[in-house]
Formats: structure tokens, sequence, C-alpha cells
């Protein structure tokens, strides 16, 4: 009888992200993945039904991750600036530290993958957000504005700033490095933006 | 997940569209099989079943009954 072994199913998991990202979604076949981890095409049938079904568990399993490292030691009874502030720290060392993760997610937001991913978002951790916000507005910390307003003014700024540093390149082509007074700076005015 | 409780048995097949009818007959009401399903995406048309009491050996005869070449893939 087959059993399934965590290290094996790791390596899967990170051979299966870096040819997706490398290669595309053609790139990433169940024979091909088998290849490059070392392992027998059989053995990936144990963990996945198909590459369909391998393609939404890894969706899981990376945003299971965002999710941990976004509500390291935060409280969504957090004052608005301390909440959001350890929000843009955590954040920050995510996309640092799983870039190619980060890059899965993206593609997988603009492809027909998106819709069966989004249903199995994490429900906790949207409501650990809202309440955050929730508490802040009753506060008088933050304007109330549609939450994709919100978002977008109170993350969008941050992720803007991290995709700059990935690439090594700010907007004139001249190197570009995201580090602390950067996001010092920004976080203030984003702080400013959301006042009541 | 349950699944993990269960043993997963992997083979090599040549099934297409309508070979997947033909079995889905015979699959869908053996009790003793949980869950099944084909990646026809796959060049090897993978038949993927989930059962804790069948032998490879017994999945493989019912397929090939069926007239479809069917066998073990190794781990």
């Amino acid at each position: 009888m087959r059993t399934r072994d965590e290290n094996k199913e790791e390596t899967i998991r990170q051979k299966a992200i870096e040819l997706f990202v490398k290669h595309g979604f053609d790139g990433l076949s169940m024979q091909k993945l088998a290849k490059e981890a070392g392992v027998s095409p059989a053995t990936l049938y144990i963990y996945y039904k198909d590459r369909d079904d391998m393609i939404v568990q890894l969706w899981v399993w990376v945003m299971k991750k965002m999710v941990d490292t976004t509500l390291e030691g935060f409280d969504p009874g957090m004052s608005f600036e301390a909440g959001l502030k350890l929000q843009w720290q955590n954040r920050a060392r995510f996309c640092m530290e799983y870039p190619m993760e980060l890059h899965f997610m993206e593609q997988i937001k603009y492809s027909p993958y998106h819709e069966a991913c989004s249903k199995k978002m994490d429900a906790k951790f949207i409501n650990t957000m809202g309440e955050f916000v929730h508490n802040a507005i009753r506060r008088k910390e933050v304007v109330k504005v549609p939450v994709e307003v919100y978002w977008s003014v109170a993350f969008a700024p941050l992720y803007q700033l991290v995709k700059m540093h990935m690439s090594g390149r700010g907007l004139r082509d001249e190197k570009f490095v995201l580090d602390e007074k950067t996001i010092n700076q920004t976080f203030k005015l984003v702080l400013k933006a959301l006042k009541p | 997940m349950m699944e993990t409780m269960n043993a997963v048995l992997v083979f090599k097949t040549n099934l297409n569209p309508s070979g997947v009818e033909d079995i889905a007959m015979l699959l869908s009401k053996d009790p003793r099989i949980k869950k099944w399903n084909v990646d026809l995406e796959d060049v090897d048309r993978i038949l993927r079943v989930v059962s804790n009491t069948l032998t490879p050996m017994e999945v493989q005869h019912q397929i090939n009954a069926a007239g479809y070449l069917c066998e073990e893939l190794p781990d």
C-alpha cells in the first residue's frame, strides 16, 4: 500500500511551482514534473487526481503560507497604525522569502484556474482582515470607503514597491532597492490618506 | 483528507473518451471503489482508483475484460 511522504510531497510542490513559473501552464505536465522531481508518475497521482487538481492544491498550499506569514503576531484588535505596519512587514517578508510562490499566485489570478482557486480562499483570513478594518473605522482611525478602495490605498503601494524591488529597477530603469526608509515614507503617506 | 486512509492505485491505460464511458459503468457501480478518475490529458491516460480493498490485479482484469489495456504503474 502506498502512503504519503511529507518530504517527497514538499519536493514535488517546489518543482511544480518552479516549472510552472519558468514555462507556464504547458510546461507543467505530470510526466515532466515526475522527471524533474525524480519520482515516478504513479507517485504524483497518489497526491493529485490530475493536473488541474494539482494546480488548485498548490494554490491552497501557497495561500496557507501567505496567510500564516501575514497573520504572524497580528491581532484584529490592534490600533490601525500598529496593525497595518505589521501587515506591511509580514506581507513584504512573504514576497521576499517566496518570490516563486508569489509569481505563481499572480499567474493563477489571470488564468482560468482563478475561479476554482478562489472558492478555496481561507474565510478566516478574510474575516480577520475585515474585523481589523471595522474596529479601526469604529474608533474613527480610518475612513469608511468600499473595500476595493481601502485595499488599493492600504496595500497596493506596498506591493508596487515590492515589485520594483524584485525587478531591481525603478521607473527610469535605474537601480532600485526597497529599504526601511522608503517603506516608512510610503507608509506615512498611506496612513495620512486613510485618516478620516 | 480521508483519502489518505485509502490506497490509491495508479494504472497506465489506452482509454479514450468513449472508453471512459465504458468503464464508468463498471467502476461506478463497484461498492469497493471510493473514487476513480481518468486523466486523458496525460500521455499514459492514467486511471486512478481509490479503494482500500481492491488489489491492482482485480482492477486490471476488469479493465482488460472491457477491452482496454491497463497495467499498474510502479512507484
